[in-house]
């Protein structure tokens, strides 16, 4: 059992680990299962932010549940379907065949796969840079996961899930490239020799639909220059107040 | 940096306006020191129902100085009837 401050009041919560012997026990919370922090007991102020987000995916932590009593084979082989399915490939009737054979009730097939996912599709989505193969192995050790799922997320079928990941789905597009001119205005048909500087830009965004081409008078240049210097100071102070974990 | 388009050749629209703009590129995210001389026309053009379009396009100097050629042709024809 551990303390967990949520919401700004303390509850107990139970612990992601199988409850009890032989059989899997759902968490006497169940459904209605409390958001749940990824972090060490006693550890909450050191903490970082995982890959799955301060507050654990529902779907992650139902599948957490459940995964104390599966088989290794059949989680290894669920996890197989779930990558397949990544890429297009439909499963579905060779995931009720498995479900069958292994005895499996179909709401966990459910939560499981939801579950498996998730968590894939949260890791695949972030850079190799940003999410390092040993801190997705200590955040997944809390969750009793890692050996398979650090395989797929870092192994040999990596580019492909990531260039599959990185379609748009629920993602904004892009921004793929940026072209920028120096604009020197020298005279035009209303005003002769009107030298106005402007800068003239382009970017194309990751989805390819439309380029939009658009001209800032050096006025506006700055404003822009300006609002994109407050961002990334806002961005660092942000990644500052992570680092010290983050206080409610 | 070009954007050329298809002038409409339906003889009932109605050339209404001529705006050009004499730019010089300074520089760009590929090339630091450019100095790309262009010649930028925005051109007013009337269809049969009186709606102005307009057609926007740009020019390198030597397109434009084969541009002027035409004009000179078109002016020393007109002056030949």
């Amino acid at each position: 059992m551990c303390f967990c401050i949520l919401n700004g009041s303390f509850c107990w919560l139970q612990p992601l680990r199988r409850l009890g012997g032989g059989g899997v026990q759902l968490s006497p919370l169940g459904a209605g299962l409390p958001t749940l922090y990824l972090h060490h007991p006693g550890d909450s102020h050191s903490s970082q932010v995982g890959f799955l987000g301060a507050q654990l995916p529902p779907e992650v932590a139902a599948m957490a549940q459940l995964l104390g009593d599966l088989n290794r084979s059949t989680f290894r082989k669920l996890l197989k379907f779930v990558v397949s399915s990544l890429q297009g490939e439909d499963c579905r009737e060779a995931v009720q065949c498995l479900g069958v054979s292994a005895n499996l009730p179909e709401e966990w097939l459910g939560v499981l796969l939801a579950g498996m996912h998730t968590l894939l599709q949260q890791a695949l989505h972030l850079r190799s840079t940003s999410l390092k193969p040993n801190t997705f192995r200590d955040q997944l050790q809390e969750l009793y996961l890692v050996r398979d799922l650090a395989s797929i997320v870092f192994g040999s079928q990596r580019p492909i899930l990531y260039s599959v990941a990185q379609q748009p789905g629920a993602w904004l597009p892009h921004v793929a490239d940026f072209q920028w001119w120096v604009d020197v205005t020298i005279s035009t048909s209303a005003l002769a020799h009107s030298l106005q500087l402007s800068v003239l830009m382009q970017p194309k965004l990751s989805d390819g639909l439309a380029y939009h081409r658009f001209e800032a008078p050096i006025a506006k240049f700055q404003e822009l220059w300006y609002s994109m210097a407050l961002v990334l100071k806002e961005m660092a102070d942000l990644e500052k107040k992570c680092e010290c974990g983050l206080q409610d | 940096v070009e954007k050329s388009s298809e002038l409409p050749l339906d003889a009932k629209s109605e050339f209404v306006d001529f705006q050009w703009k004499l730019g010089l590129a300074a520089s760009c995210d590929s090339c630091r020191s450019l100095k790309y001389p262009y010649v930028a026309v925005m051109l007013k053009v009337a269809d049969h129902s009186g709606q102005v379009k307009t057609k926007s396009f740009e020019m390198t100097v030597p397109q434009f100085q084969n541009f002027d050629r035409q004009f000179k042709e078109i002016a020393a024809a007109i002056e030949a009837m």
